[in-house]
């Protein structure tokens, strides 16, 4: 039960399963790299021929993570299709769910699906508490629950799993690799938080729960509107949301956000040099509408946009006419690039290059992936919580620039700067994980003032939660998208409608943005480029290949192949998900 | 003693919805002695961590692949055997309930959780329902279940008349399964 290096082979699994092959050089620096991944490839065949009232109900058992947004995106693109704007309760309500999924999203997979990748668990156990409730005194006024004696019970647990074996569960930590940076004292705050951490996303699905209906999978959410009127009508389930949510966000600042700190600074090394950094053109589709002008017309908290080549001087107006797909290195019929309301799924696997060595390769030079490669004017970008602060700092958003900036000052502060961190340094790994704390920080914050917005406008007598429709008469011929942001990035459902029911369907997901193959130009996908140019310490441990391809949360199950350049495999190595689209 | 029955997987993908038809047809058919919590799990992922720390014992309904076995072969193993358990990391959600117990393992008290698999025979094709050979063991899945809850001490009478058919039906008229059943 020691060390596990587990063998997925993704392709015999239909959906779920990434595959990075890695090549790298004989100074073991990342000189080629190809994402494979078989993905879901048929909501087209389930919703083709339903009512349209039903898409948003089936859209959401696509994937586990992402109910909710799969959910309220497949009812935006049926409501854009009808032309109904629905009532402002609605929208708070909607905002709030999705908020709660951002936070709840945020916190788990920093600290449980990524944190393992900074922090080495049994450096933990050579941390002297006193040292470490000191150690959390320089990265918060006042750290959440790391004091002595708190300290000194974590310790205890740990050294109890470590003598139990416990610690050789974790399938993909690398413990004593030379490129975990942090002191045993900062690792033993990590870990703290990461044990606490699971106590609290307990609140936050306790959140969702409040507006959302019975839970794992929310209902309050239908065409037109929502159905929690009962919920927004009482002052105790409103004070029990911004209870739940004032708790939560105390962690998020005393926690999530000083921890990030303290790891960018440890880190800051493979900030400056733009370790992971990628494409470096973003794309966002804008998110969480602040008023009640109806579809692509209201302002928003995420502005949308477009970012190339690092240029934060020019923002790109976002004309969804200009999104296609390609499939010409992707197990699709041809070599079509079409807009997904034209989009097609014709699967054609064409299988992997067999090896004699028991290994099969991916055939590289040909179609090997099940992701489409999405395009944006012809442009590759990414697309998650780094876009969409890069998209807020090139919009010039008031309140994204005031909380990025404040997390460059602090961190300028911690390197000794005598000024913010250059703003460059969100271009990387690092910057990408940074991304993620500092959006989550705002977000709670402005859940706070929707909370507020939502009763003052139900204590006014305004309690309409739905817009009426004829649906005989929209249905007949309509189409409309959903376009907006998962917590993971640009989400979107397009739905074409003809006599009352769907004639055609598609939906392209972030990691279909994030962890596309070559397009039909050869150039690569952002996990692909974010890749190139990383030396990894030790082969046998691609700890640095984790660290930038969790830094995306991919969605996908993953197997990582590191291959040298002579082709042999080396390993397979498994990388964590929370999500299995 | 808290007990909760999960059924995961993803009706999309034919026999790999075996566990969330599963647990259906338990709540609408049965009247169990203990209250327990019967979940919807769908393809859950990290939201099943609530599950291992809120009760004592979880039961997970779900699809479970071993080489060399045929499609219908039930196998109930313990999660703890689970972890060293290469081959039961074939599908995607099945990779997550491993994952999630062991980032739970590191909690002071979790779940004892106990696993109940069936073997798929397709879990490729884009449909609901469920392939012959999974129909024909329907049944003894729902026993097994059943008989995991009865060494919990909890007893189960049938009340309900609802067929297989009929669970699978539910899933696919969404709006009657969440607005007129619950």
């Amino acid at each position: 039960m020691s060390k596990k290096h587990i063998i997925v082979d993704p392709i015999t699994r239909i959906e779920g399963h990434l595959r990075i092959e890695a090549v790298i050089d004989e100074n073991n620096v990342i000189t080629d790299a190809f994402a494979s991944s078989t993905m879901f490839r048929g909501i087209e065949t389930i919703l083709k021929g339903r009512d349209p009232r039903d898409a948003g109900l089936l859209a959401m058992r696509i994937c586990g993570v992402c109910t909710g947004t799969h959910y309220q995106r497949s009812i935006e693109a049926v409501e854009h299709a009808f032309g109904i704007t629905i009532p402002k309760n609605a929208r708070i309500v909607r905002n709030l769910l999705q908020g709660s999924l951002y936070v709840h999203d945020h916190v788990v997979h920093f600290y449980h699906l990524h944190a393992l990748d900074w922090v080495d668990i049994k450096s933990a156990l050579k941390a002297d508490p006193v040292k470490t409730a000191e150690e959390a005194l320089k990265w918060s006024d006042n750290p959440w629950g790391v004091g002595v004696g708190e300290l000194k019970t974590i310790k205890e647990r740990l050294e109890k799993y470590v003598k139990q074996g416990r610690l050789g569960l974790f399938a993909n930590a690398y413990w004593g690799n030379k490129n975990y940076k942090l002191s045993p004292e900062q690792n033993l705050i990590a870990v703290a938080h990461y044990l606490q951490a699971l106590d609290m996303q307990r609140e936050a699905s306790k959140m969702m729960a409040i507006f959302g209906g019975k839970m794992p999978h929310p209902q309050s959410i239908v065409v037109g509107g929502v159905t929690c009127v009962q919920d927004i009508k009482n002052p105790a389930r409103i004070a029990e949301f911004k209870s739940l949510l004032n708790k939560f966000r105390s962690f998020i600042k005393r926690a999530y956000l000083p921890d990030v700190l303290m790891a960018g600074t440890v880190y800051s090394d493979e900030a400056l040099d733009g370790t992971g950094s990628g494409l470096k053109s973003f794309m966002s589709y804008g998110d969480f509408k602040l008023d009640d002008t109806g579809f692509y017309n209201a302002s928003q908290l995420f502005p949308s946009g477009v970012v190339l080549n690092g240029d934060l001087s020019k923002l790109y107006p976002l004309d969804q006419s200009k999104i296609s797909e390609d499939v010409s290195h992707s197990w699709y019929e041809g070599d079509t690039n079409l807009h997904p309301f034209e989009g097609e799924t014709k699967p054609h696997y064409t299988g992997l290059e067999k090896k004699d060595d028991g290994y099969a390769y991916l055939k590289t030079d040909e179609k090997y992936s099940w992701i489409k490669s999405p395009l944006y004017d012809d442009n590759r970008v990414e697309v998650g919580p780094l876009a969409r602060i890069v998209i807020g700092l090139a919009a010039k958003d008031e309140r994204i620039t005031k909380y990025a900036t404040r997390f460059l000052e602090k961190l300028g502060e911690k390197l000794g700067l005598n000024k913010p961190a250059p703003v460059d340094v969100i271009f990387s790994t690092v910057g990408r994980t940074a991304a993620r704390a500092i959006e989550t920080e705002l977000m709670a914050d402005v859940m706070m003032d929707w909370i507020d917005e939502l009763a003052e406008n139900v204590a006014s007598g305004d309690l309409r939660t739905w817009t009426e429709f004829d649906f005989d008469e929209v249905s007949k011929d309509a189409k409309g998208y959903g376009m907006a942001e998962a917590p993971r990035g640009s989400l979107g459902h397009w739905v074409v409608i003809k006599d009352g029911k769907i004639e055609n369907y598609q939906a392209v997901v972030p990691s279909t943005w994030n962890g596309a193959p070559r397009d039909y130009k050869g150039r690569m996908g952002a996990y692909e480029s974010a890749l190139i140019g990383i030396k990894v310490a030790d082969p046998e441990q691609p700890l640095e290949i984790l660290r930038t391809i969790h830094s995306f949360d991919p969605c996908i199950a993953c197997a990582v192949h590191i291959v040298d350049t002579k082709g042999k495999e080396l390993g397979q190595f498994k990388v964590s998900t929370s999500c299995s689209i | 003693m808290k007990i909760a029955v999960v059924g995961a997987g993803n009706v999309m993908f034919y026999d790999e919805g075996v566990g969330v038809y599963a647990q259906k047809y338990l709540e609408l058919n049965y009247k169990f002695s203990k209250e327990i919590t019967i979940v919807d799990g769908g393809v859950l992922g990290f939201k099943l961590m609530t599950y291992y720390q809120e009760f004592d014992k979880v039961i997970i309904l779900d699809t479970i692949t071993m080489k060399n076995d045929k499609s219908g072969s039930i196998y109930n193993i313990p999660a703890d055997e689970l972890l060293g358990l290469g081959s039961y990391k074939q599908n995607a959600h099945e990779v997550e309930i491993v994952e999630m117990l062991e980032i739970c393992s590191l909690l002071d008290k979790m779940a004892e959780v106990q696993i109940i698999g069936i073997v798929p025979e397709d879990i490729v094709e884009v449909k609901y329902g469920l392939t012959q050979s999974l129909q024909d063991n329907f049944e003894l899945f729902i026993n097994t279940a059943l008989s995991e809850l009865k060494k919990s001490g909890v007893e189960a009478n049938r009340v309900g008349n609802y067929s297989l058919e009929d669970v699978i039906n539910l899933y696919l008229n969404p709006r009657k399964l969440y607005y007129e059943e619950n």
